[in-house]
């Protein structure tokens, strides 16, 4: 049992940058455009994050340096998502594709700054990231928390969040009371963006040394699923992203347990996965989606 | 209008991409080649910057400033293991004079492209299985180098006076050749501890960081004094936490692989958390098929490195590994070499003589 509770700040860890990204997502949804680009996003975030802290670590800054870094990579993801901003919103561009350009650009940028900053296909590695405080859990867990309950105050407690719901469901609705549908959107797929590179930089400096093209390792998708799979509702988000974690989580700590040992190990690195598809199909039934989602919006049009 | 701009714009991102040099023709006798790697590339401060180190070091170039990169030599990273059989044919039919492919994931690519090009020269590390005439193989005493840095966590921890010390490995995708790892570390470490406990961990794969880092925690919280990690861009993790750990006064530490990683494991002015690395010169194997191919010997067999070659060793960089210890060390690495020290590189034998305890996750080809 203590074994147990040992690998909670370690959960923690794993679910944190998920849960953020996912919180992000969900919002960009509920306001009716689908954001496939969390993936690039993280890495982009996770990128200058890294490279902000590696420079600023060096120049004697200490304790600092990581918040700033933080903040660099959460402003990089913002400033990248304008581009699927500016496609889906704009230029009604099919979402789908203006997401994987970013997927696909990020991993581009974050090997050309890397290679331009550090002559490598990698950041140079930090000396030391993120201190867990005296529970041995780290910042980014209760920053995952504030973004959780901010989201879910902000979208069913303030009338601006009714709005942004209204975009993601019947937009043109939304346009007749007089609601900005682009600027809503907007600030939806903005704040997805602003998230995913907060996410990337928390990964990057809770659970490595450095930036690789491997950093984000397909977590920007895990996030996408956990807020289809938590019916784009806060608490249901968090709920998912906790079952994906937790499920990975219980593959490393799986091995310590000599009864549960003499099981192969693929058993355990399957699990989340299994679980995902189990609970999929146990929750299924009731399309959730915001029924707008990722339809242009196209002022005039019925 | 607005969808062609948007189009246009994904093709650009799309050349931004693709936009690496190409090969210039050369036309003096100098060997070409060209590196193909896994998703880590050649910066995973491990075993493919160590094939690159060899290849730029065989044309006089320092990684830093490596002048006949395109012209002699370059690398092709495949982000994905299906990229595979197409970067060997599009390598095969640029024209190199070697094509290098480091790890045991890419054999059985290797093993389908390399019949449909008889006449180019191909070269993998980690493989004796592979068995075509135009392909040169080569092969580490892993468990060598191994032992020696589990004998350097062993005697460390005795000569700092720890009671009961457990030790942890931690192995990427588990199999033949990381097994010759886990069992040459843990005969190092029962050489001085014959009862010591050992745990063992497989992320099943080489780019997860976080999965070594949780169980690193993990192992580290329950008294586990040194973890060798033998796992890539994974064993980041296990190094990451002890820096963590160690900042905190806690005396714990990483072992490295494949590279010297003391750099990665600084924490502090120049203390680091990385004890020692099992070094894996993969250097060696770049350097020995570039000449062979200059000089005309080159073709398809199997070469053995390890102590006696140089082909694998441990890092002294740590100057808080104790001058005892390094002496120790010395004095087996000849044993070693003499053949006095046996040591066994798959579990299976490992097991039957009794050097290794039952139950461990390690897996024989």
């Amino acid at each position: 049992m203590s074994t147990l509770l040992r690998m909670i700040p370690s959960v923690l860890m794993i679910v944190s940058p998920i849960l953020i990204t996912a919180i992000g997502g969900m919002i960009c949804e509920k306001s009716g455009v689908v954001n496939i680009a969390l993936e690039g996003l993280m890495g982009l975030g996770a990128c200058a994050a890294a490279s902000a802290h590696v420079l600023m670590e060096a120049t004697g800054m200490g304790t600092p340096s990581v918040w700033l870094a933080l903040a660099i990579g959460a402003g990089v993801g913002l400033v990248f998502s304008i581009i699927h901003a500016v496609a889906a919103i704009n230029f009604n561009a099919d979402q789908t594709i203006s997401g994987t350009g970013i997927n696909l650009l990020a991993d581009g940028v974050t090997i050309f700054v890397a290679q331009i900053l550090f002559s490598a296909d990698r950041t140079r590695e930090f000396r030391m990231g993120m201190q867990t405080d005296k529970l041995g859990i780290y910042p980014t867990a209760y920053i995952a928390l504030v973004v959780v309950i901010l989201a879910w105050f902000v979208l069913y407690k303030l009338p601006f969040g009714m709005h942004l719901r209204a975009c993601g469901e019947h937009p043109q609705a939304a346009d007749s009371v007089g609601i900005n549908v682009r600027k809503i959107r907007y600030i939806a797929v903005l704040t997805s963006g602003l998230l995913a590179g907060l996410a990337g930089g928390c990964i990057v400096l809770t659970q490595t040394i450095q930036y690789t093209s491997n950093t984000i390792n397909g977590r920007g998708f895990i996030a996408l699923a956990a807020v289809s799979f938590g019916r784009w509702r806060p608490v249901g988000v968090t709920f998912a992203a906790f079952l994906f974690g937790t499920a990975q989580a219980f593959s490393i700590i799986a091995v310590n347990f000599p009864a549960l040992k003499a099981l192969p190990t693929e058993v355990f690195n399957i699990l989340p996965y299994v679980i995902t598809l189990i609970a999929l199909v146990l929750f299924s039934g009731k399309n959730f989606a915001p029924r707008a989602n990722g339809q242009p919006f196209i002022k005039g049009a019925s | 209008m607005k969808k062609v701009i948007v189009i246009a714009l994904i093709c650009l991102m799309g050349t931004m991409l693709f936009a690496a040099g190409a090969k210039e023709t050369v036309v003096d006798d100098t060997p070409t080649i060209r590196l193909l790697t896994d998703a880590t590339g050649i910066d995973d401060k491990s075993f493919n910057a160590a094939a690159w180190r060899g290849i730029v070091e065989f044309y006089g170039d320092t990684v830093d400033n490596a002048a006949g990169r395109g012209k002699y030599y370059d690398v092709v990273t495949a982000q994905t293991q299906d990229m595979y059989i197409p970067n060997l044919k599009q390598a095969g039919d640029e024209g190199y004079d070697i094509i290098m492919v480091t790890g045991f994931t890419w054999a059985d690519a290797l093993g389908e492209v390399a019949p449909l090009y008889p006449d180019q020269k191909f070269v993998i590390v980690d493989v004796d299985w592979v068995g075509q005439p135009n392909v040169m193989e080569f092969i580490y005493s892993e468990e060598q180098g191994s032992y020696l840095v589990g004998l350097a966590a062993a005697l460390q921890a005795k000569a700092e006076g720890i009671a009961n010390p457990r030790f942890g490995f931690i192995g990427g995708v588990p199999g033949g050749t990381i097994t010759k790892f886990e069992m040459g570390y843990v005969q190092g470490l029962l050489s001085v501890f014959p009862n010591a406990s050992i745990v063992d961990y497989y992320a099943n794969d080489w780019g997860k960081p976080e999965l070594a880092k949780a169980q690193a925690k993990n192992w580290y919280d329950s008294g586990v004094y040194a973890i060798f990690s033998a796992a890539g861009g994974t064993g980041n993790g296990t190094i990451a936490q002890a820096k963590e750990y160690r900042l905190q006064g806690k005396n714990v530490w990483a072992i490295g692989v494949d590279s010297d990683q003391h750099e990665d494991g600084i924490y502090e002015g120049n203390k680091s958390a990385v004890l020692t690395s099992m070094l894996k010169r993969v250097e060696a194997s770049s350097l020995y098929a570039l000449n062979a191919a200059k000089n005309g010997t080159f073709k398809g067999e199997v070469v053995k490195m390890s102590l006696l070659d140089d082909g694998v060793g441990y890092s002294q960089a740590n100057s808080e590994l104790k001058a005892d210890v390094v002496k120790a060390i010395e004095a087996a690495k000849a044993d070693i070499m003499s053949g006095k020290i046996k040591i066994y590189g798959t579990y299976r034998e490992a097991l039957a003589a009794g050097a290794a305890p039952a139950g461990l996750a390690a897996l024989d080809d």
